[in-house]
């Protein structure tokens, strides 16, 4: 009875939203489109929506949801689909709310510094947008040139400079939003300081459990006078470590402290050719910023402080085409991998930096017992790891050994005091792991926050917070449930 | 290559890893923000049907169709998808299985029976010119917006140069060199160039021989099939290309030269088009287009001063998929007096794309006034740009009053200017 009416209620669905969207795009009987909704960046996990909704306008958003409250209708948002957990994919038999089409930068008033943008504008975009101003967007995922505002507002998306600027949550004064119930609202404001409960703050980063965002007042931050690179050379993943934390242990914090080692450096020189080092086992990037005399001063100290941990070699970045090159190879890391291996999967988690080397270590006695390689690029400074597990998909026996792998890395972080992600988001990847780190105390709070927002639980359902009827109750990593294994259920 | 009908190779599918890099270089994309009208997303169509998951359905067609094959998603991927291969694949898989609308089938049929043949459009484009000035530009262009076969002459008709005056160079003969001989190149004069640019031939022949090669120009030489290739024409590619490599391979040449971006990317595939043939191959890697052979050359004539202000476009299938970004600006430049400049958004294709505008006009118009745009708001007196199908585009959309031009009919033009 219960399915019957479902489809029911998609056919009244898919007759009614056609009037909604006037300049927009429905998608409704292009199977071939349809499909192509039906992963984000992470394309192990799949699910074709019933009908896909190219919103124009926050008006657009906000009526396609009312439709989809009134109907009792999942949905979920989605911006470039760059995700890599599964955060954007569909709800099964739900309905997908694209903003890609919403990328107008409002305005940007460089008085105040704000920029008022749509949510489909690209992270980058923003920056180059303000360039003329002296301005720019902070927070610098490697997807920048690519992943969406709105999407970084629902990721809270983080990047290799957030050591020093902080992430997305840091950047973004407000925003509007589609609430699951088919209001807009505007939560959080221009002034930095807003009283009452920070609603602004528990959205963001949600991953459109809470909604859909429409439109964000950034904030913007003046170009550094003075910026220098460099790359550093290192014989070991543990003295590459060491060096972190001497730079830190110095009361440096600079831009940026990257680390790759040798199989990563190996995948981003063959993409993009950035110079660097093929015979290192590990090699550090540091980014210093600030005015010309604080940075020279710096940078001599994270030279030194290199050189004391043994670094084999240092090569500095004489000008900015030079630094953009070394950026643009370590931002290139992940999709490179496809180079190293037809598969991979990125892992994404956090430890304490003084634990770097030890982790490393424990990550590569994991890989050989698996028979797998892992190269290893991340933001050293704030101990968030980015493993890749490089796997063959041809070879079932090897991708089901990955994805023990990947799952064994993670809880390894969690065992020593870190967490299941640095900045991809829980999504649909790790919502099974949230039990390993946190309680049913705390699991609860967090699903009353969330239907609070949204009580019938059809906004990007199945995502962040873990469904005991699948992920079981009992703590751990994801076990597969009997009617799944029979075919009788899907996991959501 | 196969028949094709079997579609792209799969481990050419997995290559890529969905990250997305590729969303914001692609035109259609940019222009509808719809997945299926990305490279990637085109990408996971191929997948899925690769994986019995999806039909070959009309709508399947339409966002392959839709790619321009401009190749800007090539430069942009990390992952190195060869994405060129997977999309003229994926063209000569719909071409062998798909049963195409009457009215789709009709107009690739004429475009293919015509525009490869020089003896049979140079009588056409005669006729176009007599209709245009009959009924008028405008009544033309507002036609072109229609489908069908009617839709693409009107647009032909549109693209139509407003003069086509030039005499063509005399063919079968050897232009010697002027000055100390540097080498001996053949010229090729392509299909639809032969017949419209032969300004930019003779532009040619000039430059090469100032610079010191003797200029051979083949009688008879047919067409390349790059537009063939590009639109899933297998069959017919592989035929055109190996009539010419019969025709001109055993040419004692030190380079074959071509001022066609979209001929000059087919030609150096030849070793993909026609795997095992080893003339083939041998023909294919002795291809330079002619900015990339008098750059690595280095030029030593006296060019004299224009003062201009050119801008330049960069054909997608000189810049994306030749790699040849620097030496035509290095070129305009190196002619006193010649300020070049670039628009912005330059790497976004103009919409001409092969077959492209008259298949699939209404985004092909988007693009072509977005280009136009671009370029005018420079203010500048010339465009110029090395490939046949971009100079029509982007003057059909553009000022009367501004000049659209082969590179090297600039430096032809510095040549006389020369003081003796």
């Amino acid at each position: 009875m219960a399915i019957a009416s479902q489809s029911v209620r998609m056919e009244e669905f898919k007759r009614r939203v056609g009037g909604l969207v006037g300049a927009g795009e429905c998608i409704l009987g292009d199977a071939a489109a349809l499909s192509s909704y039906g992963s984000d960046g992470l394309i192990r996990f799949r699910q074709t929506p019933e009908v896909v909704v190219i919103a124009n306008n926050a008006e657009e958003v906000r009526a396609v949801v009312a439709l989809c409250s009134e109907l009792g209708i999942p949905f979920v948002g989605r911006g470039s689909g760059t995700g890599l957990s599964g955060g954007a994919v569909p709800p099964a038999g739900g309905v997908v709310i694209a903003t890609s089409a919403m990328k107008e930068i409002v305005e940007i008033d460089p008085v105040d510094r704000i920029a008022v943008v749509e949510p489909g504008v690209a992270n980058l975009a923003v920056s180059e947008r303000a360039a003329p101003l002296g301005l720019y967007y902070a927070p610098d995922p490697s997807s920048q040139s690519v992943c969406s505002i709105g999407g970084n507002v629902a990721e809270n998306s983080g990047g290799a400079h957030c050591l020093k600027y902080g992430f997305t949550t840091n950047h973004v004064l407000a925003m509007e939003v589609a609430l699951p119930d088919g209001t807009l609202e505007v939560l959080g404001g221009e002034s930095p300081f807003e009283p009452g409960l920070d609603l602004r703050s528990a959205f963001l980063g949600s991953e459109g459990t809470l909604g859909i965002v429409t439109k964000v007042w950034l904030r913007m931050l003046s170009r550094p006078e003075a910026v220098r690179t460099l790359v550093a050379d290192f014989e070991s993943v543990e003295s590459a470590g060491a060096a972190v934390s001497a730079i830190i242990a110095a009361g440096i914090v600079p831009a940026a402290i990257e680390m790759m080692d040798a199989l990563a450096i190996e995948a981003c020189e063959k993409a993009v050719g950035a110079g660097y080092s093929l015979d290192t086992a590990a090699a550090l990037i540091v980014e210093v910023d600030g005015s010309q005399e604080e940075v020279d001063a710096l940078y001599e100290e994270v030279k030194s402080s290199c050189a004391l941990c043994g670094c084999t070699k240092i090569r500095e970045a004489a000008d900015q085409a030079e630094r953009s090159r070394i950026w643009l190879g370590r931002k290139a890391a992940f999709a490179a991998a496809g180079r190293l291996a037809p598969a991979y999967i990125v892992q994404d988690g956090v430890v304490p930096r003084t634990a770097l080397a030890s982790v490393l270590g424990r990550i590569a006695e994991l890989a050989t017992e698996a028979g797998l390689r892992v190269a290893n690029v991340f933001h050293a400074g704030d101990g968030n790891l980015h493993p890749l597990v490089l796997y063959n998909p041809d070879s079932a026996e090897e991708s089901e050994s990955a994805e023990k792998l990947a799952t064994e890395i993670v809880e390894l972080c969690v065992e020593i005091g870190g967490s299941i992600t640095g900045e991809h988001g829980v999504g649909l990847e790790k919502a099974c792991s949230m039990a390993a780190m946190f309680d049913d105390g705390d699991l609860d709070v967090m699903q009353r926050l969330r239907t609070a927002f949204d009580g019938d639980g059809i906004s990007n359902p199945g995502k962040v917070l873990p469904s005991p009827r699948l992920c079981g109750d009992v703590p751990g990593r994801y076990r597969a449930h009997p009617l799944e294994l029979s075919g009788k259920a899907v996991r959501f | 290559m196969s028949a094709g009908a079997i579609g792209p190779e799969r481990r050419l599918i997995d290559a890529c890893v969905h990250c997305g890099f590729c969303l914001p270089a692609c035109p259609t994309y940019q222009l509808s923000a719809n997945e299926a009208e990305s490279p990637r997303g085109r990408i996971d169509l191929m997948r899925r049907y690769s994986d019995g998951a999806l039909k070959l359905d009309s709508d399947f067609v339409a966002h392959i169709d839709s790619c321009l094959g401009c190749m800007a998603c090539v430069k942009a991927c990390p992952s190195g998808v060869e994405y060129e291969t997977l999309i003229v694949e994926a063209r000569a898989m719909i071409q062998a299985s798909f049963v195409r609308p009457a009215s789709q089938r009709l107009v690739r049929k004429a475009i293919f029976a015509l525009m490869p043949y020089p003896r049979r459009m140079r009588p056409l484009v005669r006729l176009g010119g007599m209709a245009k000035q009959m009924f008028g530009s405008r009544v033309v262009a507002a036609a072109g917006a229609r489908g069908g076969l009617a839709g693409a002459v009107a647009s032909a008709l549109a693209l139509l140069p407003r003069t086509t005056g030039a005499a063509r160079p005399a063919r079968n003969r050897l232009y010697s060199a002027a000055g100390p001989k540097r080498g001996t190149v053949g010229l090729l004069t392509g299909c639809v160039s032969s017949v419209i640019f032969s300004s930019t031939e003779q532009a040619a022949i000039d430059v090469l021989r100032a610079e010191g090669f003797d200029v051979l120009v083949p009688a008879g030489q047919g067409c390349c099939g790059a537009l063939a290739e590009h639109a899933g024409e297998a069959r017919l590619a592989g035929r055109l290309a190996r009539a010419m490599v019969g025709k001109l391979g055993r040419e004692r040449v030190d380079a074959w030269i071509t001022t066609s971006a979209g001929c000059g990317s087919t030609l150096k595939s030849y070793d993909r088009l026609l795997a095992d043939d080893t003339a083939a191959a041998e023909f294919s890697g002795r291809i330079r287009d002619i900015h990339e052979f008098l750059y690595q050359k280095g030029l030593r004539a006296d060019y004299g001063p224009l003062n201009i202000r050119v801008a330049y476009h960069p054909a997608c299938h000189l810049a994306n998929a030749q790699g040849i970004v620097d030496e035509p600006l290095a070129l305009l430049r190196s002619i006193p007096g010649c300020e070049v400049l670039t628009p912005a958004q330059a790497g976004t294709c103009c919409g001409s794309a092969g077959i492209y505008n008259l298949v699939e006009p209404a985004t092909a118009e988007r693009l072509g006034v977005a280009k136009a745009a671009s370029i005018a708001e420079l203010g500048v007196d010339v465009v110029a740009t090395g490939n046949p199908g971009c100079l029509l585009q982007i003057s059909r959309y553009s000022d009367p009053g501004l000049e659209s031009t082969h590179p090297v009919e600039l430096l032809a033009r510095a040549l006389h200017a020369a003081p003796v």
